[in-house]
């Protein structure tokens, strides 16, 4: 499993620092947090408490721990829970939206879901306005690899209700359901959102057998079947 | 606050620094590896607690004592929890964690390591190093190596170093 890269290194005293941005003078204003003699504890915490910090922390500065020294490298990449925030400037244009911001949205999910270790998955939540165009290569890899580590809470939300309106809707990956037999078979799902995804191409149904599943919020339950889902009691659609 | 009426089983704790503590059962189950040695039979005499010391436990038991005091209010045990805390340096933290871990208490695990996060929110890798004693063992060609591989965890962030 996961392997302490500092524990099989030699320690180097090497001061980077100067190598550093210009970071603003430190000022402690809660004394009672300043770490008495500069021993440095939390590096020393165990792997799993540490990374359970870190699920707390949003992915990207969980990630950016990396940074920090050897014994964070990585570490960030077991943790349970990914949540992909957009991180959209107010002021962007549609067209930048669609010809920047989206790609390099998309490239950043790529690139995590590609490397990342944790093999359960708690939390999977995308966030960001994808027209349908994504919905086939991407998407569908998102949601296989969210499958495959067993995920307890998926939430896929391609609307920005605060940003803008927009008419596309995304569609529910037509691969995925081909491969799936038009079932879907979710054992570990507790919870289920989907917004602005609306058209189930070319499906009369979609059967979904959740045993787990408390909760389900979908934008229309057009097409939807559900199936064994003997848990659910939170349901909204719209 | 232990239960005046009836007479509600009391456990015996016992640190690695050999001190005896006295704990209502019904508080120390909140712990699933106290819970687990109860469920088991093993708790008749004393439980000893090998990885946690006597002014760690002490802590410990009286959060134990103090959440399961209070009814089922998610509310009201946030905000002792909050309280709880508030008053807690680094180390006390640290070492907190490390008892959550090892006597398996979640709400007590979450909201230390919650409030350990809170503190690298928002803050420059410079200002973590410094804060927390980190070490910074990368050569400067390895340190740059690893900023290229998380670049795009730089970007479009605001650090707050001054608080």
């Amino acid at each position: 499993m996961y392997k302490d890269a500092s524990s099989t290194r030699r320690k180097r005293v090497i001061r980077t620092d100067s190598n550093l941005p210009p970071y603003k003078k430190i000022k402690f204003a809660n004394k009672s947090f300043v770490v008495g003699d500069g021993v440095d504890r939390i590096s020393h915490l165990p792997v799993e408490v540490r990374i359970h910090i870190l699920s707390l922390l949003s992915l990207k500065e969980a990630a950016r721990t990396s940074v920090l020294s050897f014994s964070w490298l990585n570490l960030w990449k077991h943790t349970p829970s990914l949540h992909f925030e957009a991180d959209i400037e107010s002021d962007v244009s549609w067209n930048e939206l669609i010809d920047s911001a989206g790609p390099k949205y998309v490239k950043m999910v790529n690139r995590v879901v590609e490397s990342h270790k944790s093999l359960a998955i708690k939390e999977f939540k995308i966030n960001f306005p994808l027209d349908a165009s994504y919905a086939n290569s991407p998407i569908t890899r998102w949601l296989e690899f969210a499958f495959s580590r067993h995920v307890q809470r998926l939430e896929l939300h391609l609307d920005d209700p605060e940003f803008r309106n927009y008419d596309t809707c995304s569609c529910f990956p037509e691969q995925l359901l081909a491969r799936s037999n038009m079932i879907l078979d979710f054992q570990s799902l507790k919870e289920l959102s989907f917004k602005n995804i609306v058209s189930f191409v070319g499906l009369e149904s979609l059967k979904i057998s959740a045993p787990s599943l408390t909760s389900l919020r979908v934008t229309s339950l057009k097409g939807v079947l559900l199936e064994n889902v003997p848990m659910l009691v939170d349901v909204c659609v719209g | 606050m232990a239960a005046e009426t009836g007479t509600p089983t009391t456990l015996t704790l016992k640190s690695n620094d050999d001190e005896l503590f006295s704990v209502a059962e019904s508080a120390a189950i909140l712990s699933v590896t106290i819970r687990n040695m109860v469920e088991d039979g093993c708790a008749g005499g004393v439980i000893p607690l090998d990885n946690v010391d006597g002014k760690t436990l002490a802590s410990v038991i009286t959060y134990m004592n103090g959440i399961s005091a209070i009814p089922a209010d998610e509310e009201k045990k946030k905000s002792y929890r909050d309280k709880f805390l508030s008053d807690k340096d680094f180390e006390t933290l640290a070492d907190m964690v490390l008892a959550a871990n090892y006597l398996n208490m979640s709400c007590l695990m979450d909201a230390v390591s919650a409030k350990i996060a809170q503190v690298m929110e928002k803050k420059s890798v410079g200002w973590v190093r410094r804060k927390f004693g980190i070490e910074n063992d990368y050569t400067p060609e390895e340190e740059a190596a690893v900023k290229e591989e998380h670049k795009w965890t730089f970007e479009g962030v605001e650090t707050d170093d001054d608080n």
